[in-house]
Formats: C-alpha cells, structure tokens, sequence
C-alpha cells in the first residue's frame, strides 16, 4: 500500500504521534508482510510483532524524520522485528536475504520492545479494579498530573496518589518476582 | 484481534514501559546523579587536557534468586563470582541496639534491634563487593515504613584491612577520627596508598516489612590505585540512612539509625593470592598498533594499546570561545558545564570533538551488534564486550600529536578465556585482528 502523501509529519497532532490511525490504515499491510515471510507464523506471534511494530514506532518516535514515509518505517521495522522473532524461534533461514532489505531503520531501536515481558505486569493491571487501572493509565499513558486525574475521577489528590501508589507496589512486586534484569 | 482490543494493548504497554523506566530510574538515580556530576567532571577535564578517562557503570537488577552470587555489575564480576570468585564468610549476625530518629518530624523511637551481617563479598584489585543482610525490629515500621524504603546509606562506614590502610570511607570526621587513633596522617581531600580514592555503587535488592529484612549490594570500586592483596576487612559503622521513596523530592525524608556495628572479615587466599595472567601478540593485522597491556584477572581483561598515525580532531570555534571564556575568568566552572550540557551546539561540538575511533559497548543486544564494536574473542567463538562494573577502566586519548591511547576492561575472565584470544578492533568501521595467546612466563 502507498498513500499518496505517507510522510510523517501526516501523522503527527499536537505533537503527538497519532498512534490510532496509523493502526487503522497500517495494520492489513503489517499482516501481509508477515504472511509474505517464508516463516509460517502462529496467530499470536503475529499478534505480537504488530503490536511491537507500534510499540517500536512510538518509543521511537522522536527519531522519526518528519519528510520521510510512514510506509518505509513500517515495513522496516516489521521486517526487523520478522527477523527478531525468527532468531527467538531458532529457525533456519538465511538471514542475509533480510539484512538486505533493512536499510531504512537505520537508527531505530528494537530492543525497547518488551510486549512479551510485559504480559506478567498486565495481566496484574487487568485483574485489578477498574477505578484502579483506569487512573494507572492516565497517569502513565495519557501523562496527565495527578491534579488533573483527581478531577476526572471526582476524588481527592490524596486519593488519587495513594491508589497509584498501591497499584506501584503491586507491580513492583511482579517485576521483581519477574526476575526482570535491567543491566545489561 | 481487532483494532480496539490492539489498541487497548499498545496503551497498556507503553503504560507499563512508562512505569518499568520510572522504576529503573529511580533506583538507579541516585547513582545517576553521582555519575553525572563525574562525568561532567571528567568531561572538563577532558575538556581542557585534551583526553578522556573514565571509571564509569551502573547497574541495577532484581532477581532474588540470583542474589548470592551476582553482584549486577555486567559480565566479568559476575561471572567470576558464579564461578566461585566469591567469600562466603557464614557469620552471625552483629547486632546493635539502635535510637532511630524522623529527620522530618523528630520523632525518636528507642531499642530498636537492628543486626547487620555480610552475606558474601568479593575483592578484587578494583573492587570490593558485598551483600548485606540487614535484619531489623519491626517496630522500625511505626516511624518508617519499610515498603517506601528507597535507599540505604552507610554514613560513616569505614573499610579497613590488616595493615589499618582505608580501602573506604566517605565521612571526613570517621577517618579524621580513625587516623588519629592509628597515628596516620591522611587527608580527606587526598588520596595515597593509605587511602584509597573508591567510590561506590549501592543497590536495594530486597526489603520486607513483615520480618524487617533488607538485602542491598555495596560495591566499592577504586578509581585510581589497584586494592592492596589484604587478607583481612574491617567494616565499621555506626550511622544507617534509611530514605524513602520522596527522599529525592525532600532530602529531609530519612530515618536515621545510630548503632555500633563492626564487621571482621578473613579475605580467602584466592582473593589475596590473586593472580593476573599476560597474554602476548601473536599477530596484528594492522601495523599503527602497539599492543601495551593484555592481562587477564579473575574480574576481567584489561587491553590497551597505543595507535599511531591518527589524526587528532581539532576544537571547533564555538568550543574555544568558551574554554576562553573559562580561562580569561569571564565564567566560572558552573556556567562553563551548564552551556556544556545546555547549549546544542557547544555540546554537538564538544560530541564531536570528543567522539571516540573506537567504540566497546553495544548499543542493543542483538548478536549482530557485536560487529559494529571492539571486542575480544575466545577460542570458542563466544564474544566479550566492555564490562559494565564500576571499576571499568576506559581510555581513549590523543597523546604526543598523533597518535591515540586506547584502553578497555573487557567481561572476559579467566573462568572465560581460552588460551589463545582474538581482539577484533573496530577503528574507523575497519575491523582489524589482533591475535593473543597466553605468556608462559
């Protein structure tokens, strides 16, 4: 797929990378560079390397060059993270026939990606109450400040920072039991 | 899965990234911030001599399980010690009754039983590492609550060997106390085989508020000297630190403890005996190389080696006004290293100025990176970078004109190496071969 103007700075609002709509216009063509791999892929493993597509894309987004294509960092990042995936399953495959065709994520980081290793620590998030995950979320997805998030949940600054608080204890405990080592 | 149940995922995801970098961060800030402060040290100096060298690393980890025998400081301590580079010293705990005072409210709570042992420790001629366990009365709760503990710090904690020379010690009044009781004549503010100029990494790997324990690592690392080969470690201290979670917002939020500990070690002969072995150049694919140091420890592999016929970077205009500006005292230290660090330009000038021929440490850990480092190589093929432990030793400086001083302590040990060893030099994106083999001598 080619838009007639895919460049970057399309999918930047406020700053921000528009995270939604690139899913929506890039994920059919995230699916069919998977399928066109030599590699039969499970439905999860390709579950999995769309979302670390995303993932890549938005710790990353501070590198990305405005004038340059959102379909050539797709397709570069996929195709890398084809190749991560393949080498974690140990197949044989000649890695050179890839290596050539990635030239155009030169300085994107793969290794940020963590989608599996966070399963432990979302997993606790979704068997929490909602209230709880809910004011997790705002403050560490949509970065709002706690003054902000006392306010849409109609609780009290106090409260809000407690419950975060706990939820942090709790998740800590899971990154711990989780043996995460974060030397490298 | 469709598109809302993707995004759902991808907003958890980086929610939790968000939150691990928080959690990382501030465990590890602390060493950051000293770091920093290092760095930006050294980076002057290099600034104004013309050269780097730095002592750098830090580490933070928490897997239990693995407590005993890795210290977190990369490769090469940590594999030296899970091969058995590490003292077991199986002693009681030493126990003190202790008053802990709330820096905030100053509140006090008396007999608060807090027992300190050394779990394990290693010693080698650039660091000392060590596991406490630190069991304490529960009571501590009422004024400090063990789950928002954050750091520790052993305030006045005094390392010490057979010969009563001080392998550690930050608090001026501890060794202006402690020469005074041994007739020795040290300063605070200088270093000397007597006192050893090292500096320290500290790590909180666990605490429990039901059963008061904690278990953090101390690694001490010298920056200058290699450790004297003592046989026997004095630890002594009578101030515990306990900060909580805001401490780095308000440095009042401490608990303090004051104690009497006091901490005897017999340094097993292995550590004392310590031996390093040389390796010698077999061949060099590239002739500018002079090969000054390949040894072999129990911790690591030092390398250096002069190259010749490099052409030096010259400052660009921007970065002479200032050091002008530093030298005729028209700014002073501070607003030399805030426009250092601030100023995009003078920092993309002293990068480049900076930038180093050769580079040791991967940027990711993809098996491919190697390629675009320096390493060493043993004969079974498996790889070592540049270690991460504090006391990596790094040199890269221009010397006499033209040529270059290259030094790394790589994670290679010699409970890794093989006989013969290759180190791959990546020096302006050529890789170069120099082939090692061990020195009977």
């Amino acid at each position: 797929m080619e838009k007639v103007n895919d460049k970057i700075y399309n999918y930047i609002t406020n700053n921000e990378l528009e995270i939604e709509t690139i899913m929506k216009e890039y994920n059919h063509y995230i699916y069919t560079i998977i399928n066109r791999s030599s590699i039969m892929f499970l439905k999860e493993d390709k579950e999995e390397i769309i979302l670390d597509v995303y993932l890549t894309l938005w710790n990353n987004k501070e590198k990305l060059n405005m004038n340059k294509s959102m379909t050539a960092y797709i397709a570069g990042i996929t195709k890398n993270l084809i190749l991560k995936k393949i080498r974690q399953q140990k197949h044989i495959e000649n890695i050179e026939d890839y290596q050539e065709r990635l030239t155009s994520i030169q300085n994107i980081e793969l290794d940020y990606v963590e989608s599996q290793k966070n399963k432990l620590i979302i997993n606790e998030l979704e068997k929490m109450k909602k209230e709880d995950r809910e004011i997790f979320m705002a403050y560490y997805y949509e970065e709002r400040k706690i003054k902000e998030i006392a306010i849409m949940f109609k609780i009290s600054e106090s409260k809000v920072k407690s419950k975060l608080f706990r939820t942090r204890n709790k998740l800590k405990k899971i990154l711990k039991k989780g043996g995460y080592e974060v030397n490298g | 899965m469709d598109n809302n149940e993707l995004l759902e995922k991808f907003k958890m995801n980086v929610a939790v990234n968000q939150f691990k970098n928080e959690y990382i961060n501030k465990h590890t800030l602390k060493e950051e911030i000293k770091w920093r402060k290092y760095a930006m040290k050294r980076k002057l100096i290099a600034g104004l001599c013309g050269g780097v060298i730095l002592v750098s690393g830090v580490a933070f980890a928490s897997n239990y399980d693995k407590i005993v025998e890795t210290f977190f400081l990369g490769k090469g301590l940590d594999d030296a010690a899970q091969n058995g580079y590490i003292a077991n010293p199986d002693m009681d705990y030493i126990s003190s009754n202790t008053t802990a005072t709330d820096q905030i409210t100053g509140i006090t709570l008396d007999n608060i039983n807090v027992n300190a042992k050394i779990e394990d420790f290693l010693m080698d001629d650039l660091n000392i590492s060590t596991h406490f366990t630190f069991e304490m009365d529960t009571k501590i709760n009422e004024t400090f609550d063990l789950d928002t503990l954050r750091y520790i710090d052993l305030k006045d904690l005094i390392v010490t060997d057979e010969e009563n020379k001080v392998l550690y010690c930050m608090d001026q009044e501890t060794l202006e106390n402690y020469c005074k009781e041994n007739n020795l004549d040290e300063k605070y503010t200088e270093f000397s085989d007597n006192y050893y100029n090292c500096g320290l990494n500290a790590v909180i790997v666990n605490h429990d508020k039901e059963n008061g324990i904690i278990n953090f690592t101390y690694n001490m690392y010298t920056g200058d000297a290699s450790f004297p080969k003592s046989k026997k470690l004095n630890f002594k201290f009578t101030h515990i630190q306990l900060k909580r979670e805001e401490w780095l917002e308000n440095e009042n939020s401490i608990v303090n403890l004051k104690g009497n500990w006091n901490i005897d070690l017999d340094v097993p002969e292995k550590m004392y005996n310590r031996q390093s072995i040389a390796y010698k150049v077999v061949s060099c694919e590239n002739s500018d190389f002079q090969v000054t140091n390949a040894t072999l420890t129990d911790t690591g592999f030092e390398f250096g080696m002069i190259i010749s016929n490099i052409e030096k970077p010259k400052p660009s205009q921007i970065l002479k006004d200032l050091w002008q500006e530093y030298s005729d005292g028209k700014i002073d230290i501070d607003e030399f290293n805030r426009r250092l660090n601030e100023d995009e330009e003078i920092r993309k000038a002293f990068d480049e100025y900076t930038s180093r021929p050769i580079e040791t440490y991967r940027n990711s850990q993809n098996d491919d990176s190697f390629e675009t480092i320096t390493y060493v190589e043993n004969e079974k093929g498996e790889k070592f970078e540049s270690t991460m432990s504090p006391s990596r030793r790094q040199d890269g400086n221009f010397i006499d004109g033209n040529k270059y001083s290259f030094y790394e302590t790589f994670g290679l040990t010699t409970y890794t190496a093989t006989d013969k060893l290759k180190v791959r030099v990546l020096f302006k994106d050529k890789p170069y071969i120099v082939e090692l083999e061990k020195a009977h001598t």
